[in-house]
């Protein structure tokens, strides 16, 4: 039940940022950015939406995979088994990679600035905060900042 | 209504200090316990280790805040001292000393120089000169003679406290425990209750009632020198004799409910030595029947004018002791339920929490125990403080010394199948065969959910299950506070 609630809770903090690259479509659409010769506007946000999606479905999929580490392999039975901090941080290296192929693969315009940006907001914040309000009980505060947030 | 338990000798301070352990686990009916010791023996080490046990019991209760729980859920009284000693702690006492034998021998008074021949026959030359600083040797006639002197309700402490407790305790109910085959025990068991009911006959007190729990030979040693001791080989007589006695004087007729027990095989050895430290004999199952006796004798209902009353209880199969065997009235459920929840919480609390919170305070990092964050940084600020930092020795002091008893209830005898504990868990024989808890770090942590035998399916990762119960909060109780909370959720979750 608890397990299945967080898991539900962490595909909708995923499914949200699903709208917000859509809001970030729209923020294209309003201060439109210096593209290259032959390429459309429609052309162009496709390509965005494309990669920003694969950098949130790696996210939520980072998120859902270290609650399955956490919680089905990390097992506390030693004073010592705890924590696990450096775990939780290198599953950041999925989000960054899906960010840095985003970033590599999509269409180039004059000024990346704003694309860069929000693939990097939406990969990590979308890992960071499913993780940081939704992780296993027993690794519940290894998310930094964890411990000053979450109360459950 | 007050419940008050006097151990007379090592093999009743060895009872106590099995009532000690199972107040511990919630088995005590509702009400207060007053703990007394009597032992002319000081420094006997089966008493030392019962007094610890006390001591770490008594502050834990004391400075715990646990609230409604079966944890430490009776409060216990030490006496003030909590050990009474018949000999005054006179140095190397004798008897012909104690009765003024010299005086009298040599006194002008033709009363007083029979009374030295009669003390002459009564005691061997040996008996008269033997000093008495490691107990009455195994001799009940010596015993009886310095108890019945020197017990006085309201002359000294602790009999004066004891003797107003008992004046103003509405359904009191007395317990007293002790060997028959010894020396303190059988002359204190009849000798002290008699003192006891004379003196609340002399201050009007009669709703007192009175239990006592005999302990029959369940050991032996072996002796070898010819010093003045108890001997083994002498057990069985010594104990037909005064259970002659007893029946003959109706010594035990005071008492309203008498329960005796004793090994079928008398088969367990136990290091000879004439008293002092190194008397320390392993806690052994048949003090944990005596501590049921109380149990059961504090829960009882009495009719007025009703008759000594002699309990009876036996093993269903000859040779092995299970579970069912022990008197809780509910089948042996009861005390697997309650003993084997306080054995995890010890074993959880000594192999995972306690090394976490010392690891915590030594180099920060509370994130990785979310409970530590949850019951103690939020809740009140931090642990640093010197009374938490003791509460904390408390408890880990008492969990070893439960978890050490345990282990030597599973392990008392060589020649009989008892199927209670499975200690191997945390506790080893040492090269002195004796029973010692592991190093924490070796506990064998998949063992957890199967400290109580019957074994049931493994379940590796209990430990687990029950950080994550703690990181939950679960068990967390509102009217516990401060520390209190953590163990009372602690102890919660370590439940079946």
């Amino acid at each position: 039940m608890k397990y299945g609630r967080d898991i539900l809770l962490i595909i909708i903090i995923t499914v949200v940022f699903f709208f917000i690259v859509r809001v970030e479509s729209y923020f294209f659409e309003r201060f439109p950015p210096q593209l290259p010769a032959g390429i459309t506007m429609e052309q162009w946000k496709a390509s965005f939406e494309h990669w920003a999606k694969i950098g949130v479905y790696v996210a939520g999929g980072a998120s859902l995979l270290w609650y399955a580490v956490a919680q089905l392999l990390l097992k506390v039975n030693k004073s010592q088994n705890v924590g696990k901090r450096w775990i939780w941080v290198m599953f950041f290296l999925f989000p960054v990679g899906a960010i840095v192929v985003g970033i590599f693969f999509v269409e180039r315009t004059e000024n990346m600035f704003w694309t860069n940006l929000f693939f990097m907001v939406n990969g990590l914040l979308c890992y960071y905060l499913a993780t940081l309000l939704f992780s296993p009980s027993s690794f519940k505060y290894t998310p930094l900042g964890a411990s000053r947030i979450r109360r459950w | 209504m007050g419940y008050y338990a006097i151990g007379i000798g090592g093999t009743g301070a060895k009872c106590l200090e099995s009532l000690i352990h199972l107040a511990a686990a919630g088995m005590m009916p509702d009400g207060e316990l007053y703990l007394l010791f009597v032992d002319p023996d000081t420094a006997n080490g089966s008493l030392a280790r019962a007094q610890h046990t006390l001591n770490h019991y008594v502050d834990c209760k004391n400075t715990l805040q646990l609230g409604q729980t079966s944890l430490l859920k009776t409060r216990i009284v030490s006496a003030e001292p909590n050990l009474w000693t018949p000999l005054e702690n006179v140095p190397q006492p004798r008897l012909d000393q104690f009765f003024h034998y010299n005086a009298l021998r040599t006194s002008n008074d033709n009363t007083r120089v029979a009374a030295a021949h009669l003390f002459e026959a009564l005691y061997s030359k040996k008996e008269r000169e033997t000093t008495l600083e490691y107990g009455f040797r195994g001799h009940p006639s010596i015993g009886s003679a310095v108890m019945a002197k020197t017990v006085n309700l309201g002359q000294n402490e602790p009999w004066d406290t004891f003797r107003n407790r008992l004046a103003n305790d509405i359904d009191a109910k007395v317990f007293l425990a002790g060997s028959i085959f010894g020396g303190t025990g059988a002359s204190g068991f009849p000798t002290i209750a008699r003192l006891v009911s004379n003196e609340l006959q002399n201050i009007g007190v009669e709703n007192v009632k009175l239990g006592g729990a005999l302990v029959l030979p369940y050991f032996y040693f072996l002796s070898e020198d010819e010093e003045l001791q108890a001997k083994s080989e002498a057990f069985l007589m010594n104990t037909q004799a005064a259970l002659k006695y007893y029946h003959l004087w109706n010594q035990t007729g005071i008492y309203d409910s008498v329960y005796l027990f004793g090994g079928e095989s008398s088969r367990t050895e136990v290091e000879n030595a004439l008293g002092g430290q190194n008397q320390q004999n392993a806690p052994h199952f048949i003090e944990l029947y005596a501590a049921l006796a109380a149990i059961h004798f504090f829960s009882a209902q009495f009719e007025a004018d009703q008759a000594t009353q002699y309990f009876l209880t036996a093993r269903r199969q000859n040779g092995r002791l299970e579970w069912a065997d022990l008197p809780d009235g509910d089948h042996g459920n009861t005390i697997r339920s309650k003993i084997g929840q306080l054995a995890r919480f010890a074993f959880a609390y000594l192999s995972v929490y306690q090394p976490k919170i010392q690891d915590i305070q030594e180099n920060g990092r509370s994130y990785q125990a979310p409970w530590f964050i949850d019951f103690f940084e939020r809740s009140q600020g931090g642990i640093d403080d010197n009374q938490t930092q003791l509460l904390f020795r408390h408890v880990e002091t008492y969990c070893q010394d439960f978890l050490l008893w345990l282990a030597n209830i599973q392990d008392c005898v060589d020649d009989e199948t008892i199927e209670l504990v499975e200690y191997g868990a945390y506790a080893r024989r040492n090269d002195r065969n004796s029973l010692e808890l592991q190093p924490v770090d070796s506990f064998a942590s998949n063992n957890f959910s199967n400290l109580i035998r019957p074994r049931k399916k493994e379940e590796t990762n209990a430990l687990d299950t029950l950080w994550e119960r703690m990181s939950d909060g679960r068990g967390a109780a509102r009217d516990a506070l401060g520390v209190g909370k953590f163990f009372r959720a602690l102890y919660h979750n370590c439940s079946e």
